[in-house]
């Protein structure tokens, strides 16, 4: 529903949980700096506001809603980057005599509208998400995927992290910041989705009274599927690592909006989503080359990719037969056993999304973004409705541009060595 | 079938014991497409010497829970987790230092799942072949634990602890000790943690606690077990001071990590044990955390960031408090750490802090009640030691200020061990 202020209000009613989850999502372009800034400005919102200028006042605030669960972040959906803010809060059913809700959003409008913004604040968060990247560059696994995913993409807005990048971080100005926070309210697509034993007129009250906005809605299609003339290339890092990680990426030339999405659904479950998967089954358990092996769709990007961990003399070996597997979807070698086991464990999962708040609000979003209305029941119609042909094609379409690889520093001199 | 109504919550399970004592609990959530099943063993990482009934004495290689739950999804030409799969449904485990659980969910048909659950934990059916095979896996596993800082930097910190305790391994082992493991080892080690009588399956579920038992009832008739063996678990007397006072290591990390851990002494009565986790975890929270004033200047003076953090934990024969941070200025750390844990000590609180921290919880408790898992995990564990789910919360909606002085004061002269993960480099 499109309100009078012109913020989108998704609502999903249901009485089974026993919390309320409020999102509030900005929607903006995914760029290199504006990415960084937005990150920061995340880490601003949830510090502290004008009304609650310490950390004690704000935790505070906080438990008296029974330990109201608050905190922000950036994620990529495709050529979008979008600023989650949630608020969780027990329902109010189970705290007699209190207007939650209501208190909720009173805490969203303040933290909102009139985050701390000085320049000890600052500072402090710079540092704060200064410390979140390289925490996540540290760890050899996460920092193989984006580094992967970065090279894949290169000139896309895949190869742009939705977190944004350290060396950006520095120049940051607090003016910048402000600007950035007025852009949300005067730029983005603003979506309030919320999920609990609650009632849409009153949420349609509770959201106009509090919020005003002059944007207009995102004039862009966040989804896309990569362009595909690029030459499969290979690059290795080095560290001193016991185990290496290896991150292929797949152009699928499949957007979200395609007609073959589904078929691509299918086909990742059986090449590695599930143990029953071809990567799984050979990669795992016939040639133990690793313990984790899985293979994740990058929907809103049109991309594919692959992560596992080996050792290093297995790196060569375990690349051939990702490879080899994904040559066994192109080529219809599969048994049509493999195809009911993983539509039926997609359909599982499916039907999970009614049980969390998390995946009701995804899913939600996800047709608002789309222009569809899509309840779970017809997306489990869909992946049913996929056939053999489906999926070879879809397979087809795909091709690997990137094969990145993590390994131990020992071996520095073999830095041509080819994979 | 006993009901169990809980009105604060509103949660209700049933409870029943089979003929061969395995214990069955229904725990129903109405509304929900989902069902979770889980079959759980207390048999733990820690569980490395054990003694039976007649006396026989049992040392098993560290790591060999673990092992034994990457084993059990071995049911002789089939690999149990397609058959899950095959019938829609997920299914994992895993292993901690006290238990070993198999879980599966379903938004479809749970029955078939269900009696495989109860087969394929029922029944170990393993080759040599398989068991060789799995230590390729199984070594990976570690190796990919072992890479991570956070990990290493915990395992580094039990190591430090303790002399004696098997938490001094890591849970899944050692290379060396998982390459040791035989055959023998792992059917021993089944036969006698294995049995229904010491075993709990929980099943989370909207599904009729009739029909669902009526399944379970007619899988276990099928079976027949040998006499319930009666094993415990045997442990080394550990000494009071720590086995390392500082350990430095170095990794590729951007910033050095620290955790400071003290040793505390076990605690036999479950009641006792869980109150005296409650009132050192609401004074942890309480000193170590933005509600304390100071906590803001420890920031601005980066003597800790975001990755600041306390934890306590307490077993039978065990118990420790750990304060852990990302810092380059371990001194200052150390400082803030020792002055904490002695004003901790002296149980400064007031009474509105208290009331405002037990809100907190009761809103943290209630909310773990969406998570299927966490329902099942926490009923398991609690059942295991001889507690039910609830009680903890009773335990704290009681607790006072008198309660909390006095729990506090052990750790006046408690012995505290440090660990730091240096940078390997010096990045840029």
């Amino acid at each position: 529903m499109k309100l009078h202020n012109g913020i989108h209000l998704h609502v999903v009613s249901t009485s089974k949980f026993k919390d309320i989850e409020i999102s509030v999502r900005f929607m903006n372009r995914l760029e290199e700096k504006q990415a960084t800034l937005r990150s920061l400005l995340a880490l601003m919102i949830c510090d502290r506001c004008e009304k609650y200028p310490t950390k004690k006042m704000m935790s505070k605030r906080m438990d008296e809603l029974y330990g109201a669960v608050f905190n922000a972040h950036t994620v990529g959906y495709g050529a979008a980057q979008v600023l989650d803010i949630r608020m969780r809060i027990i329902d109010p059913r189970y705290a007699p005599h209190s207007s939650l809700l209501e208190h909720a959003f009173d805490f969203l409008q303040e933290t909102l509208l009139h985050p701390l913004f000085t320049e000890d604040t600052l500072t402090e968060n710079k540092a704060i998400l200064q410390a979140k990247m390289e925490r996540m560059r540290d760890e050899p696994s996460q920092y193989a995927v984006s580094q992967g995913l970065k090279l894949a993409g290169e000139g896309l807005p895949l190869g742009i992290s939705a977190l944004g990048e350290i060396e950006h971080i520095e120049e940051i100005t607090l003016d910048e910041v402000q600007k950035a926070h007025q852009r949300l309210f005067q730029e983005d697509r603003i979506d309030v989705l919320v999920c609990g034993d609650v009632q849409e007129s009153y949420l349609k009250e509770l959201v106009e009274v509090r919020f005003s906005s002059s944007r207009r809605d995102a004039v862009f299609k966040s989804y896309y599927a990569a362009d595909m003339d690029k030459e499969a290339k290979e690059s290795v890092e080095y560290r001193h690592i016991s185990q290496s990680s290896i991150m292929m990426t797949w152009f699928t030339d499949t957007s979200m909006n395609d007609q073959d999405y589904f078929a691509l659904k299918i086909a990742n479950a059986m090449f590695g989503q599930y143990p029953t998967s071809f990567l799984f089954q050979e990669v795992r358990e016939k040639n133990s080359l690793c313990y984790s092996i899985y293979s994740n769709m990058i929907s809103y990007d049109g991309a594919l990719g692959v992560t596992t961990g080996v050792e290093k003399e297995h790196i060569q070996k375990a690349i051939d037969l990702i490879k080899q597997q994904f040559q066994k979807l192109c080529d219809g070698e599969f048994a049509d056993d493999l195809i009911d086991i993983s539509k039926t464990m997609v359909v599982n999962s499916l039907l999970a999304t009614k049980d969390s708040m998390q995946s009701l609000l995804a899913l939600a979003y996800q047709n608002a973004i789309l222009g569809k209305e899509r309840t779970v029941d017809d997306l489990v119609n869909y992946m049913k409705e996929v056939t053999r042909q489906d999926i070879q094609r879809a397979a087809q379409k795909c091709r690997l541009v990137y094969t990145f690889v993590l390994t131990d520093k020992e071996d520095e001199h073999e830095e041509d060595r080819k994979f | 079938m006993k009901k169990i109504v809980n009105s604060k919550y509103r949660e209700t399970y049933y409870e029943d014991t089979m003929d061969n004592g395995l214990k069955v609990v229904l725990w129903h959530k109405p509304d929900y497409e989902k069902s979770l099943f889980m079959m759980a063993t207390p048999l733990g990482a820690m569980d490395l010497r054990q003694r039976d009934e007649q006396g026989k004495s049992y040392e098993f290689p560290a790591g060999i829970a673990h092992f034994l739950e990457h084993k059990m999804f071995e049911m002789g030409d089939k690999d149990v987790m397609d058959v899950f799969s095959q019938l829609g449904a997920n299914v994992n485990a895993f292993t901690s230092y006290s238990e070993t659980a198999y879980y599966f969910s379903t938004s479809q048909d749970y029955k078939k799942p269900l009696a495989l659950l109860l087969d394929f934990v029922q029944q170990l059916d393993i080759s040599e072949a398989s068991i060789e095979k799995e230590k390729g896996i199984i070594i990976q596993e570690l190796n990919m634990y072992k890479q991570m800082s956070d990990q290493r930097l915990l395992m580094e910190t039990f190591s430090s602890l303790y002399a004696e305790h098997p938490l001094k391994y890591d849970i899944g082992g050692d290379a060396q000790s998982v390459s040791g493991i035989t055959k023998k080892q792992l059917e021993e080690c089944y036969a006698i943690n294995y049995h229904p009588s010491t075993m709990v399956l929980i099943g989370v579920t909207s599904h009729d606690p009739d029909e669902v038992l009526s399944v379970i009832r007619k899988n276990q008739k099928k079976k027949k077990f040998a006499p319930a063996p009666k094993v415990m678990t045997v442990y080394v007397d550990e000494p009071e001071e720590v086995a390392r006072k500082k350990y430095v290591f170095s990794m590729e990390v951007s910033v050095p990590k620290i955790c400071i851990a003290y040793k505390l002494g076990g605690i036999s009565d479950v009641r006792e044990r869980i109150r005296q986790e409650w009132c050192i975890k609401i004074m942890l929270d309480a000193y170590f955390s933005s509600i304390n004033e100071d906590y803001q200047s420890w920031i601005d003076d980066e003597i800790i960031n975001d990755y600041f953090g306390s934890e306590v934990d307490y077993g039978e024969n065990y118990g420790s408090v750990l304060i852990y941070s990302e810092t380059e200025k371990q001194e200052a750390f150390e400082e803030l750490v020792y002055n904490g844990v002695q004003s901790i000590a002296q149980a400064k609180l007031s009474e509105d802090v208290l009331q405002q921290l037990k809100r907190r919880y009761y809103g943290q408790t209630l909310r773990s009640l969406n998570s299927f898992d966490d329902i099942a995990i926490s009923f398991v564990r609690s059942y295991f030691d001889g507690s039910d789910f609830f009680q903890s919360m009773e335990i704290l909606d009681a607790i006072t200020m008198s309660d909390i002085e006095k729990a506090c004061e052990s750790l006046a002269d408690a012995p505290f061990a440090e660990v730091i993960v240096q940078p390997k480099y010096q990045n840029k």
